[in-house]
């Protein structure tokens, strides 16, 4: 114990041999470094040194790492790929395979009541010429879808922006609320549709209560204007939760201090909410926007159940269009292609949706 | 002139108040520093002046009239946070006008206010950069900045440094000294890095568990602690205190802890000091102060127990029994675990607490 050692002793481990050669690879050729007990026998000792001596400045030796055996670690490697295989194979069978089916399909005017997909006439782009020159009702569908994502995604953000502004005060039967507000989400499509449906009868609810106040009821479902505003009361009542949640967790991370320093600096809540609040929320307003989005250019099972896109086409959704063509008409190919345009188009929305944001979601820390 | 009139404050469900019956002075033009651990109320009462928060009981007054009742936004206070807080989708321009544009200020005005702040702060280069892509000093610019805009009657400054690198730190905070002189603000400033409060203040108020224990000028404060929690507080590493009686063993007197003895320099006890057990006392003298020194003029005498080396310095651990001291020693020191130390203090150097913790009136004389 009265040996005075180098204070950091235990840092440089690996002296250099004593023949004078360069240490290849401590692990092994320095036995001592394997073992931290043996390197500093007085490791308590104390010396305080002036200028740091030239073994202080000698960097420490790597820790030791037993040198890998190559086998043992190739093994597990091939073993893990080996059990993915199974995964991998129902994912090219169910999924990978069919898109390139459909997609090739998309190229012919196959139809199932005619002939097998291996004789159908490859009609190269024809399909997709027809549906945007010619097809009056694909074009019309697709507009009509994104009025449909417009207007009830922006009733959906405006109520689910209120409400989570709302839950973020404290008032009596918060929680009771918060779990019914959610509570819609919750519901299968199905159901919601065929409630709604219910509820949109001549006879049904709605035009009782509007009775009762004494208000003429509508024929809600036979009317075109008023059928599709049927569709976007249901789709908003079904998905402005998930704006509500959405946003409210938005609302509670944003961090505390700049709101207030806007209010130190005498902004008003308008003010503080508008230019401090908002837009740290943008990025999580654009996810909950995307999200939406891409289930709304999907939606079919309500707009089924309430309208069959009905009266006429007045209501008819892309989904329901494809629908029709290909299980109706049995125009497989043609709706491949129809699938195929509408799925271009989505990836192009949800691309320009996440632009102005990308910054804001991909930057990391502040 | 703000003033801290019995300042309490009491979060529900706590038990023990954050803020407890703090009264403080600050005069026009002074900077204070709030210096405490964190968790001791610091920053609380520092959002009740902001008014952040609302006392639960006693008053904030500026010239001698209550501001408890007047908006947040014209108390005239300006408040910096420790993590700047800076709105980070703005630019540095549109952060600085801020403050100034949400109470419609005149374009013209705003302009000038921005032209004139950016080239106190150096931003000039900076002004049309987004926030989000600065630095941690230049951020704590922008949020002292866009407090100046305002032009605040009190600065409050929340631990400005202490997320800033060692290099930044330093820089800010001659920067922070060259604004004082040059604006001549009121500062109260929160701090729990007593470098920067005893660089930056003009006073120090150290604050323990939500109470005020000591106010005190800068240059005083470490020179002659008042109480010995602030002994034990101020200094890297802070006071030796050894607590015990005084005794006199032929004819020296030592103060005894848990069985070891530390004899005192000659000179002589104040008189209301009293000998014997059962006479509880507090005794301190700086790491810097105790020196090693031969055997046969050593005060007291224990053995090695550890070395930390500084750079400029060693910290040498000495313990004897109970008692441990801790001494600043030369780099070049040269010790084993376990050898003997002798110290010596000098007689100027010893300080005397009473039982309660507070400083004596009369330190040790000479005999």
């Amino acid at each position: 114990m009265t040996s005075a050692l180098q204070p950091d002793a235990d840092l440089t481990p690996a002296d250099p041999a004593p023949d004078g050669r360069k240490p290849q690879n401590p692990a092994t050729e320095d036995p001592t470094a394997e073992d931290p007990t043996t390197e500093d026998p007085a490791g308590a000792s104390l010396t305080a040194q002036g200028p740091a001596s030239e073994a202080d400045l000698r960097p420490a030796a790597p820790p030791s790492v037993a040198s890998r055996p190559p086998k043992a670690q190739r093994k597990p490697r091939v073993q893990g790929r080996f059990f993915t295989v199974p995964g991998q194979i129902v994912s090219l069978v169910v999924l990978i395979m069919p898109l390139l089916v459909a997609l090739y399909m998309s190229f012919t005017d196959w139809s199932p009541t005619r002939s097998s997909l291996r004789d159908a006439a490859f009609t190269g782009l024809d399909n997709y010429k027809e549906l945007l020159v010619y097809d009056d009702r694909f074009v019309e569908a697709v507009l009509r879808t994104l009025f449909l994502a417009v207007t009830s995604l922006s009733l959906e953000f405006v109520l689910g922006l209120t409400l989570a502004v709302l839950f973020l005060r404290t008032f009596r039967g918060k929680r009771f609320l918060f779990s019914a507000f959610l509570t819609p989400m919750m519901v299968l499509p199905v159901v919601v549709g065929y409630t709604f449906w219910m509820l949109f009868q001549a006879n049904g609810p709605i035009n009782q209560i509007l009775h009762l106040i004494g208000l003429a009821g509508v024929e809600w479902l036979k009317s075109s204007n008023l059928a599709f505003a049927a569709v976007v009361v249901t789709e908003v009542w079904h998905w402005t939760p998930l704006f509500f949640l959405i946003l409210l967790s938005g609302l509670n991370s944003v961090p505390e201090n700049p709101v207030r320093a806007a209010v130190i600096l005498g902004a008003s809540p308008r003010q503080v909410f508008w230019k401090v609040v908002f837009p740290m929320l943008r990025p999580v307003v654009a996810v909950a926007f995307v999200v939406r989005a891409m289930e709304v250019v999907k939606i079919f099972d309500e707009v089924f159940l309430l309208t069959r896109g009905g009266p006429g086409s007045s209501t008819e959704t892309v989904s329901l269009y494809i629908y029709k063509l290909a299980f109706n008409d049995f125009q497989l190919a043609y709706g491949a292609a129809a699938a195929f345009l509408t799925l271009t188009g989505s990836l192009i929305m949800v691309h320009l949706l996440l632009t102005p944001v990308r910054d804001q979601l991909m930057e990391n820390g502040r | 002139m703000i003033e801290l009139v019995k300042l309490t404050k009491e979060y529900p469900g706590a038990g023990v108040p954050a803020v407890d019956d703090l009264s403080l002075r600050v005069e026009d033009g002074e900077t204070i520093a709030l210096l405490g651990p964190s968790g001791c109320g610091k920053s609380s009462t520092l959002n009740m002046i902001a008014g952040l928060e609302r006392p639960t009981s006693g008053d904030v007054r500026v010239d001698g009239r209550s501001i408890l009742d007047v908006a947040i936004e014209k108390r005239g206070v300006g408040l910096v946070f420790q993590d700047y807080a800076v709105f980070s989708s703005m630019t540095v321009r549109r952060n600085l006008a801020f403050g100034l544009e949400v109470r419609h200020a005149p374009k013209e005005r705003v302009r000038e206010a921005i032209a004139k702040t950016a080239k106190l702060l150096g931003l000039e280069a900076k002004l049309d950069v987004k926030a989000s892509r600065l630095g941690g000093s230049e951020l704590q610019r922008v949020a002292i900045g866009r407090t100046l805009v305002a032009e605040p009657s009190l600065l409050l400054l929340d631990e400005p440094l202490s997320n800033l690198e060692a290099e930044a730190r330093l820089a800010m905070r001659q920067e922070l000294r060259r604004l004082r002189q040059e604006l001549g603000l009121t500062i109260v400033y929160v701090t729990h890095d007593q470098v920067e409060a005893l660089s930056l203040a003009d006073r120090v108020a150290i604050m323990h568990c939500g109470r005020l224990i000591e106010t005190e000028k800068t240059s005083v404060v470490v020179e002659r602690p008042q109480t010995v929690l602030v002994a034990q507080f101020l200094g890297a590493p802070p006071m030796n205190v050894l607590s015990g009686f005084f005794h006199e063993i032929s004819g020296r007197l030592a103060l005894r802890q848990g069985g070891a003895d530390f004899f005192l320099p000659p000179g002589r006890l104040p008189a209301e000091v009293k000998l014997g057990g059962g006479r509880h006392y507090f005794c301190g003298a700086r790491p810097e102060d105790l020196h090693l020194t031969s055997p046969e003029k050593a005060l007291f005498s224990g053995a090695a127990a550890g070395l930390e080396r500084r750079g400029g310095d060693s910290v040498l651990d000495v313990v004897s029994g109970a008692v441990e001291l801790k001494v600043v020693v030369a780099p070049s020191t040269n010790l084993d675990l376990g050898s003997p130390v002798h110290l010596t203090v000098d007689r100027e150097q010893i300080h005397l607490f009473d039982s309660s913790g507070r400083r004596l009136p009369n330190q040790l004389t000479a005999a």
